[in-house]
Parts: structure tokens; sequence; C-alpha cells
């Protein structure tokens, strides 16, 4: 074997499949054994490099999934997932979009129904941490557009949710600062979360059932008009009263005219 | 092929690597620290409280930019999309130089993210010079490589990691960035002299030098970066400043990261070697 390709794709096998793997048997074929160490504990040293970066990655990304599940079981979580899922992007921020659909179907966490809405939740905090900075709306340009229709644009960095399970509250009481209450009812309810980003401030704001609607509909960037259209009519939710409050909490952080070319 | 020829280096001294623990003590009191080494592949996203501290931060320091997602050792093509925003990156913050490693971390588009091994062989000299010389091309300047820390040789290797390192210097016009923590962990790993491999590394193509701490395991050595520099590797690095002179250093600290003053403490130590390579270099200069 001495093809550069095909010694990193058994490379990459090696590591991902195991010290039992027939990668491993073949990759160690091309690894010269030292009198202290044999060729598998040579490549071992890599493979515990690269699963422990992967999985302290997400580690750090879902801290409330592992103080949930505690460390060992995350790590064994992780290593499925590492596996199954790998990485596709240079930038380990982007590692992992799809561990809550991964934990859906991970039987050994089949009983704890809530944690892949803690893993979304946690997902969209990481993701609104790197997530685009926005200004503040410009009332003065906005007053000056008269009856003309328009597409408000709320933040990016800004997250809808929606949960049969009250995950705010476990994220809340699992975070380190937390005082207070430490039980959480599992059978409050559905929730919806609006989860933002004030200027570098993090936030999680439960939001009425109205306002996630208007939320919804405002980052589908349709016309105004047929936002208030839509929940008039299907709704009957409030937008001419929720409209200002979203604007004076720093929601809405632009408009374009929706005619503009 | 070879760029221009190495420009002179904007920064000296020992420098940090810039860590997120660290951001708000230096912003507020501006330590006197020459250059931040930034890990820019922590800076990728599209906003939000990293770059704004990095914002900040440039505007007191220069920096310089250190990464692993170039992955210049795969034989995958260049991932385009990582450079296109490291030249963004590159035009926004200005870094005196980039730098990144004679390692792959990605092969089939899957990414390890970790520093991966190459053969010292002719091929593997050839691809990564090659994607090297790519990398200059898109970036528009000559970028450094560093040295890696080796756990294993391949039994395919043609010639020692030396020999490889200076082909690669020879074909891609690229510069150095020697880590000589790396070369003592290799060097105890793979049974080499630590000290004939800085005598191989040509004089003039070391534009910085990498200080951290490694980890005694059972049967080798790991580069950890999260321990003070080793009484070993302060030897090592004595010897690399006197034969390739005042080589701008950077102390880097990655895992169980310390306070600054802890940092700082560990840059006086390299401070007061490369001095005393000033003071004879001043001494001859008067003397002529």
């Amino acid at each position: 074997m001495t093809n550069l390709r095909d010694q990193q794709l058994l490379f990459l096998e090696a590591v991902f499949n195991g010290p039992d793997s027939e990668a491993e048997q073949m990759l160690s074929q091309a690894i010269v054994e030292t009198d202290k160490m044999s060729a598998k504990a040579h490549i071992e040293i890599y493979r515990n490099g690269v699963l422990g970066g992967l999985t302290q990655a997400l580690a750090d990304t879902y801290p409330v999934c592992m103080a949930l599940v505690g460390e060992d079981f995350f790590n064994a979580m992780s290593a499925h997932f590492i596996r199954q899922l790998p990485s596709e992007s240079p930038d380990l921020s982007e590692f992992s979009p799809l561990f809550s659909e991964f934990i859906e179907g991970f039987g050994p966490a089949s009983e704890l129904l809530y944690l892949p809405d803690v893993a979304r939740l946690e997902w969209h905090w990481h993701q609104i941490f790197h997530e685009t900075d926005c200004g503040t709306l410009d009332f003065k340009k906005l007053a000056e557009i008269g009856d003309q229709d328009v597409i408000f644009q709320l933040v990016d960095a800004g997250r809808l949710m929606h949960s049969q399970w009250p995950v705010h509250k476990v994220w809340q009481v699992n975070q380190a600062e937390y005082e207070g209450e430490e039980n959480v009812d599992l059978d409050e309810g559905e929730i919806f979360l609006w989860i933002w980003r004030n200027g570098y401030e993090m936030r999680l704001d439960p939001v009425t059932e109205d306002e996630w609607k208007l939320l919804s509909a405002l980052r589908e960037q349709k016309p105004f008009s047929q936002v208030c259209e839509q929940l008039a009519s299907d709704d009957e939710v409030d937008v001419i009263t929720l409209l200002p409050q979203f604007v004076e909490r720093g929601w809405v952080c632009d408009f374009s005219l929706a005619d503009a070319p | 092929m070879s760029l221009a020829s190495s420009k002179p280096s904007l920064i000296s001294g020992t420098g940090l690597g810039l860590r997120f623990e660290h951001y708000q003590r230096i912003l507020a009191e501006k330590p006197d620290i020459p250059w931040f080494e930034v890990l820019v592949d922590n800076y990728m996203g599209k906003g939000g409280l990293p770059l704004h501290y990095l914002e900040q931060v440039c505007q007191h320091y220069p920096i310089t930019f250190h990464g692993v997602g170039m992955s210049l050792g795969s034989t995958d093509p260049l991932n385009l999309e990582y450079f296109k925003q490291l030249k963004q990156l590159k035009q926004r913050f200005q870094p005196v130089h980039i730098s990144d490693h004679i390692a792959w971390i990605s092969v089939a588009h899957q990414y390890m993210h970790d520093l991966l091994p190459l053969p010292y062989t002719i091929e593997a000299q050839d691809l990564i010079s090659d994607r090297i010389s790519q990398a200059q091309d898109i970036l528009g300047e000559t970028i450094l490589v560093e040295n890696p820390s080796s756990y294993l040789s391949f039994t395919n290797s043609e010639m020692d990691e030396v020999t490889f390192i200076q082909g690669v210097l020879e074909k891609s016009g690229c510069d150095l960035l020697l880590d000589v923590n790396n070369i003592f962990v290799s060097a105890h790993n793979q049974g080499f002299d630590a000290y004939k491999y800085l005598d191989g590394i040509p004089l003039n193509r070391v534009r910085e030098i990498h200080l951290a701490g490694f980890e005694y395991r059972e049967n080798y050595l790991y580069d950890t970066h999260g321990y003070e520099v080793r009484t070993e590797v302060w030897d090592l690095y004595q010897y690399a400043i006197q034969r390739f002179g005042a080589i701008p250093t950077l102390i880097e600290w990655d895992n169980d990261v310390p306070d600054l003053d802890t940092l700082l403490g560990e840059a006086q130590k390299a401070d007061a070697i490369l001095n005393q390579v000033k003071s004879r270099s001043n001494l001859k200069t008067r003397a002529l």
C-alpha cells in the first residue's frame, strides 16, 4: 500500500471503525512498530485524539444534555453520533446540527422524551452565538414610507422553537449560576420559545402562542399586508398591538419595501 | 511555486495565543504583550462576541492567524469555501501572517479536526507543496507551515521529517513555523536527535517559533498544550534561537488554560532567551 489517497481513506476508516476493524488491520501493516508500542497502539493515539476532540466539541455545544444524562452516557452516545454523522466542515462550530434528530432515534435515550428538544434548544443557542450581528430599526426611515407595504426583518440571531416539554426550565435549572427550585414539572404543557441575541447578550424568552405565530409569519419574509391578512383570518392574532412590542424589544431590526425590485 | 521572498516580520518578542478566557482582562488593562496569535478557525462565524472582541484586540495589538482548517496534506481538493472565509478574515483583520500545519485533518470531505500524519514520501511532499502553493495563490501571500508532533511513522516513508520539510519549503516557497515542543515530542517518540533536526532546518526560513507544554504518557510524550514549557524544551529553544536568531516566539496553551499572569511568566522566560541573542547581536554590530 503506497498510494497516499488509499492510505488516508484507510486511516479515516481505522479511526472511526475501531481497533478490531479490517481497516485497522490493513493500516497496521503500514505503521512502524517500536520497542514499546505496537502499530495498533500508535494508531490508537490518533483515534483517541480525533474522537476525544469531537466528543469535547459536542460536550461544549450540548452541556445541558450532558448534565442530564451524565458524562459516561453522553460520551457513549457521542461516539455513536460521531461515527454516524461525521463532521463535513473545517469549521468545528458547524459540527452536529443533526444531534437532536440523532438522539430521537438513539434507543438507549428513548425514555428521555424531552432530550431531543433540549438538544435542539442548545443547537439554536450555539448558532445564535455566532450569527450575524444586526443593527436597530431606523424609525425615521420607517416613518417616511407612508402607506407602502413593507417586509419586516427579524434579527438574524433569533430562532423559534415549539416543544411539548418545558425545555427552557430544564435548561435554566442546569445553568451554573441558577439558584431556586430545581424540580421541573415535565407535564406542565407545551411551550413556545424565542431564542435570540440582544446585541451580545444571549436571551431565552418564552413567548405566547400569538407572539410565536407572528414571529413565525415575519420569519417567512412575507409583505406585512399578507402577514396581517393571514393572522387576522386564521388566528385572530392582534398584530397591530404585538408588532410595536416586537420593535421595542429589539426583535425587528430592519425592513424593506415589499414591491422593491 | 515560490511567491515573493519572505517579508520582514512586523512582530518581535514573545506573543501569546489569544484565548476567550482572557479577553476581558486584555481589553480592560491592555497588558504589555507584543502580539497575539489568533486561532482563526474559531472566528469563522458570521458575527457575535468572538468577532466583536477580536475587532477590539486588533485595534491595540498586531495579530497573526493560525489554523488547522486548510488540511494541507489531504488528498481531497482544497476546500475553497474555507479559503474564501479565511481571505475575508484576512482582509478584515490584517494579520501579520497566516500559518497552518504539515498535516491533514480531512479526507473524503470528512473532517477529523485533529492533525494527522503524512508518510514522508516524494508523493506526499509534492502533494502538500502543490497545495501550499495553491493556498498562497488564493491568499496572495507566503504562508507558514508548522512541523507536526508525531506519534507514528509509516513503513513507506522514503526520507526523514527534516528532509521532507526542506523539500516542502523549497518546492512551495512557504516559510516555517518551527514548533520546538513538537520537535522534542517527535524526537522522543520517533527516536531521533532533536538538535540535529534543528541543524537541518534552513537558516532563513523560520518566521515564528512555538513553545508549549507536553504531557508524559506511559510509552510516549503527548503534545497537549496544557502545561508549562518543560526544561528540556527550553534548552532546545535556546539552541534554536542561537541558530536562527531572535525569531518571534509564541507561548501556546490550549487545555486547562491558566490565568494571564502564568502565560506572561512563560513569555518572560522566552524573552530572556531572545534578549541574550539580541544583546550578542548588538555587541557584534558595535564591534563592526
